[in-house]
Formats: structure tokens, C-alpha cells, sequence
């Protein structure tokens, strides 16, 4: 259970993050804005919680990692790997800009403290596998996360992975659904279905937990809740979250942010 | 008779013993590429089952966390049907990460064009960061896969199914350079594979009636060794290419990208022409699609007669 204190500083650290994100998207004039701001509850928990980067060495995988593989959401994740002090605040304005180290979508090789490069959905869940296996195999005890947009399911390739995993008792790895319910052009169940993705992923092995995924005590008992099997975290979150205006509106999967839009949206965050 | 592959097999196992890093991963037919050899190691051993997109994933994951993944398929899956997880989740993060592919080109003969990889160097080689090889003997399959594990970095080694007759003399076998098997000066005969033996038995037959070949065997598809192939060009007064692959984009089509920039010359692309071809034994293959020591002769012998 995290305490009182804990829960005020973490809820203090996504209002600063969801500011600093609106800020770097419209000075970028363009970006993911909903399913970034769909994420910040996750991410702050895992980078002030679960995830000890070494500031000296960040590409070291000898600790608890995290494969993005919504790669798209990579605002929320530059900004808050800014916010542990990876890289200065000052560079999230060169985001997507030439010579940036701030890429379209996240890249190892460019970025202290992403994990991995990602951006073609369905690949993330793959990679997560290899880094827990790998962690069993060197008897290492580490945790890999990984999270996955909603509408990321529709790859192929995770379910690939969802049979792999069970069969080999992954239980070093977390993986998020982010289930904000949109993509780009429509409702996920449109074109998934109705589904009841917690019967499915325990269908294929999985320990499955459903949350509030911008409930920081879902999200803390989600993640420690102890099981043999890799776990599946639905997180059911709101696309825009903290915006009134972006809240579940599909046009904000990727829509500019106008001067208008910049104003209305910092007045709301005001902390 | 011993094959390439079960080289492969026997030699990943015996360096897998010592480097405790090696893991292998398999999509449910190691019994023909050989790497279920492998499974002897226990755990280091990874059945992925008839899912290579994933099983390339795993592999990204396992080189993030310091292992050296040897992902194995048949040559036309590892890289047709997971392109773009080689692309995305290998080649731009730079992973270590070793690809094998089996039964290259024609040699899945009878299985037909599903399963003959005509494409997979074309497919290889225009990624950023990624190493090209294919061995033309035992001897040099054991080299290059030394050599592969040694490099810090993606490759793609395609190997073929079949028995493969000695060309290399293993001391002159130098990783990532073109070695020149028979020296010449009025064609060169570059070859690849198993068409590195058709090379040789073209260019002794040529000799008889005076016409002297160059044969040398490209192992390193990328990146090729300019200063060697320089040389060679420099030497001859045309090149042909030999291939068991399309002409487009294969060694061919590397050969003539360089060439064309740095040295000039006519150089004539043997290999499959820009179709599919079909299910038959792989020597019938060879023989309908022009994969032969009689066809090199027959070119060369054309082209000597309408330039001279």
C-alpha cells in the first residue's frame, strides 16, 4: 500500500508531467497528445517506484526495464525520463526536430533511458519476453514492463506472444494494457469487437488484473499482486486524461495543438 | 553425404559449449536448418514454435539483455515473413542479434516457391547496420560463423540445403574479404554460395579452349570488400556474376552498385530472373533456371565473340 504522502507526491508529479507534455507537443506542433496523456499514472509509478535507472550508465539492463511498445506515447516517457534527471528539461523542445535526440518514436541508441526503439505496433511484448527470459535464463532477478496500446492488439504478433509466454512461466514480466478505448480513426471495439480482454488473456495463461489505470493504489497492488504466471495489468484510462477538452475525443489522437488550445489546456492544469 | 548445415549445427554447438552467452532460437523446424542440435545446452535452447515474428522479438530482447541470440528458420521466413521486426526491433537498435536462414534460393527445390527465398539478401542487405554472408563450403561455414558470433552486431548468414563440394582452401580464407580462387584476366566470375563450385568447374573448362577466367567467392555480401573487387575489375575485361537468388538486389546487384560508381565495366547478372520458379528437384532447378557451368560457359563465350 503506498501512504498518504506517497500518493500526494506521485499525483504532484503527473499534473507537473501532463503540463510539461501539452508544452513540448505544441511547441512541436504536433504529436501524440491522447495517448500520452492517457499514460502518465503508469509511467510515473514505474519511474518513481519500480524502475532505478543508473544515472552514470543508463543503458545498463542490469535492472527492472521498460519496452514502450505504444511507441507512439513517447512524450509522456521523454518527459518523465527528463523529470528523473536522464537529460535536461531544456531538450524536450528539440523533440521531433532535426539533430534532436528526441525522436518521432522512441530509440535506444539516441535516448539515455529508453530501453528500446519501438514505433511499428506489436513488436513490444516480443522484446519484453526476450529481456525476462533472458533474466531467467542468468538467473538475474529482474522485472521487464511493457506497455501496450489498446488498439495495439490488433497485431498479430502479441498474440504470437501471449501463447509464448505463458508456456515459458514468465512471472518476471508486467505488461500494461494502456485501454483508453480509441485509435486513430475510430472506437477500438469497431474494429476489435466487444470483448472481454481479461477472460481472453487468462484463456491464453495470463494472470490478469483489471484497474483504474490513473489510480496510483490500483496501479501499486496490480504490481506487486504475486503470481507464477507473466501478468496482464487492463488498464482502463481515459484518451486526453486532465484535458476536459481532449478527454475520449478521437480527433486528439494526434490533432496540432493551436495557441487556443495551449491556453485553455494550461488553465486547466494551473498547479 | 555431409551437408553445410549440418556444419552449422555441429559448429554452433561446439562454440555454444564455451561462450555461455549463445542462445538459439528455433520456429519449429530445427530438424532441418540443424539447429536442434543445440537443444543438448538445455534452456539455451528456444522452441519458439511456428511463430518467427515473435521468435525475432525474443531474440531483440535476449541481445538487449547481453545474450547472443542465433534466431534459425528457413531462409524465405526469417526474412520475408518478419521484415519488419528485423527492421525495427534489430537493425536500428543495433542489436546483436545472428539470423540464420536456411535452404536458400532454389535449394528448397521441391517445396516450391513458398519456401525458396529468391529475395532474402535483397531483403537483408538494404538494411541499415546489417551484415550479409553465405558460405560456399563447410570450411567456410565454420569461419563465417566464428567470425559472425566475434562481430558485435545484426547479420544474416543464409545458408543452403544440400551437399557442398570443397572450393575453399580454409588458409586463404580471410572473413569479410572476396577470396580469389583461380586467377584469370579475361572474364571474372564472381560467385556466392553454391555457385562458387559452378564457377570453378566453368572456368577449367574455359581454359581448355584458352579463354582465361578469374573465379573468386563472395562470402561477405555486405559490406562488400571494394579494394579486392577493385582489383579484380581492374584485371578483367568483363565481370559475371553468379547467384542462387534473384539478379535483383542479390550479390549481382551489389557487385554492379559499386562498380558502376568506381569502375565501369559490362557486367552480366546470373541468377533467377525477376520470376518465380517452382517445385522440382533442386539440380533440374538449377539446370531450367540457367544456374549452371554450362550456361556461364555459353555467356561468356557470347559475349567474348560479340565485343571481340
Amino acid at each position: 500500500m503506498l501512504n498518504t504522502e506517497e500518493i500526494f507526491f506521485l499525483k504532484q508529479k503527473s499534473a507537473q508531467i501532463r503540463k510539461t507534455i501539452i508544452e513540448m507537443l505544441y511547441q512541436a506542433g504536433s504529436g501524440h497528445t491522447g495517448g500520452s496523456l492517457s499514460l502518465v499514472e503508469i509511467l510515473v509509478y514505474l519511474y518513481f517506484k519500480e524502475i532505478k535507472i543508473n544515472m552514470e550508465k543508463p543503458k545498463s539492463t542490469e535492472r527492472n526495464m521498460l519496452i514502450l511498445s505504444k511507441g507512439h506515447g513517447c512524450p509522456a516517457l521523454y518527459t518523465v525520463l527528463a523529470e528523473i534527471g536522464l537529460f535536461n528539461k531544456d531538450v524536450l523542445k528539440t523533440y521531433k526536430k532535426l539533430n534532436s535526440i528526441l525522436q518521432g518514436h522512441p530509440d535506444r541508441l539516441k535516448t539515455p533511458g529508453i530501453d528500446m526503439s519501438t514505433g511499428s505496433l506489436g513488436q513490444g511484448l516480443s522484446v519484453g519476453i526476450g529481456c525476462a527470459l533472458a533474466d531467467k535464463i542468468k538467473g538475474d532477478n529482474h522485472k521487464t514492463y511493457v506497455i501496450l496500446g489498446d488498439g495495439e492488439l490488433q497485431e498479430g504478433q502479441i498474440w504470437e506472444a501471449a501463447i509464448f509466454a505463458s508456456r515459458n512461466d514468465l512471472d518476471n514480466l508486467c505488461v500494461f494494457i494502456d485501454n483508453n478505448k480509441l485509435q486513430l480513426t475510430s472506437k477500438v471495439e469497431e474494429i476489435f469487437g466487444k470483448r472481454n480482454l481479461s477472460l481472453i488473456w487468462k484463456d491464453f495463461g495470463w494472470e490478469s488484473i483489471e484497474i483504474d489505470g490513473h489510480d496510483f493504489d490500483e496501479i501499486d497492488s496490480a504490481v506487486l499482486y504475486p503470481t507464477k504466471k507473466p501478468k496482464i495489468v487492463i488498464a482502463n484510462t481515459i484518451k486526453g486524461k486532465g484535458i476536459s477538452f481532449m478527454e475520449n475525443k478521437i480527433e486528439w489522437h494526434s490533432k496540432k495543438i493551436s495557441e487556443d488550445d495551449y491556453k485553455k489546456a494550461l488553465n486547466e492544469l494551473l498547479i | 553425404m555431409e551437408e553445410i548445415r549440418d556444419i552449422f549445427g555441429k559448429e554452433l554447438l561446439e562454440i555454444g559449449k564455451k561462450e555461455k552467452r549463445i542462445i538459439v532460437l528455433d520456429a519449429d523446424v530445427g530438424s532441418s536448418t540443424r539447429s536442434l542440435k543445440f537443444s543438448e545446452l538445455g534452456q539455451r535452447f528456444i522452441q519458439c514454435g511456428i511463430a518467427e515474428q515473435n521468435m525475432v522479438g525474443i531474440s531483440a530482447g535476449l541481445a538487449l539483455k547481453g545474450m547472443i541470440p542465433i534466431v534459425t528458420s528457413f531462409a524465405v521466413f526469417i526474412t520475408g515473413r518478419c521484415y519488419d521486426q528485423i527492421r525495427i526491433s534489430i537493425a536500428y537498435p543495433k542489436l546483436n542479434v545472428k539470423i540464420v536462414g536456411s535452404h536458400a534460393g532454389l535449394t528448397a527445390g521441391p517445396d516450391g516457391p513458398t519456401h525458396q527465398a529468391i529475395d532474402d539478401i535483397a531483403l537483408m542487405r538494404d538494411l541499415p547496420n546489417m551484415m550479409v554472408l553465405e558460405p560456399a563450403d563447410k570450411k567456410e561455414m565454420k569461419i563465417v560463423l566464428n567470425e559472425s558470433i566475434k562481430h558485435n552486431g545484426p547479420v544474416y548468414i543464409r545458408i543452403n540445403r544440400g551437399g557442398s563440394p570443397e572450393v575453399c582452401n580454409i588458409d586463404d580464407i580471410c572473413f569479410k574479404k572476396i577470396n580469389i580462387l583461380k586467377k584469370g584476366n579475361d572474364v571474372g566470375i564472381l560467385a556466392s554460395g553454391f555457385m562458387v563450385d559452378k564457377a570453378l568447374k566453368a572456368a577449367k573448362i574455359l581454359e581448355t579452349e584458352h579463354i582465361n577466367a578469374l573465379v573468386a567467392d563472395i562470402h561477405c555480401i555486405k559490406p562488400l570488400d571494394v579494394d579486392t573487387l577493385l582489383d579484380i575489375a581492374r584485371k578483367v575485361r568483363f565481370i559475371l556474376t553468379i547467384e542462387n537468388h534473384s539478379i535483383i538486389g542479390g550479390m549481382g546487384s551489389a557487385v554492379s552498385e559499386i562498380l558502376a560508381e568506381l569502375y565501369p565495366l559490362p557486367i552480366i547478372k546470373v541468377g533467377v530472373k525477376d520470376t518465380f520458379a517452382e517445385s522440382a528437384d533442386t539440380m533440374q532447378l538449377f539446370e531450367k533456371y540457367g544456374l549452371t557451368e554450362a550456361n556461364i560457359i555459353d555467356i561468356i563465350k557470347r559475349h567474348l565473340k560479340s565485343n571481340f
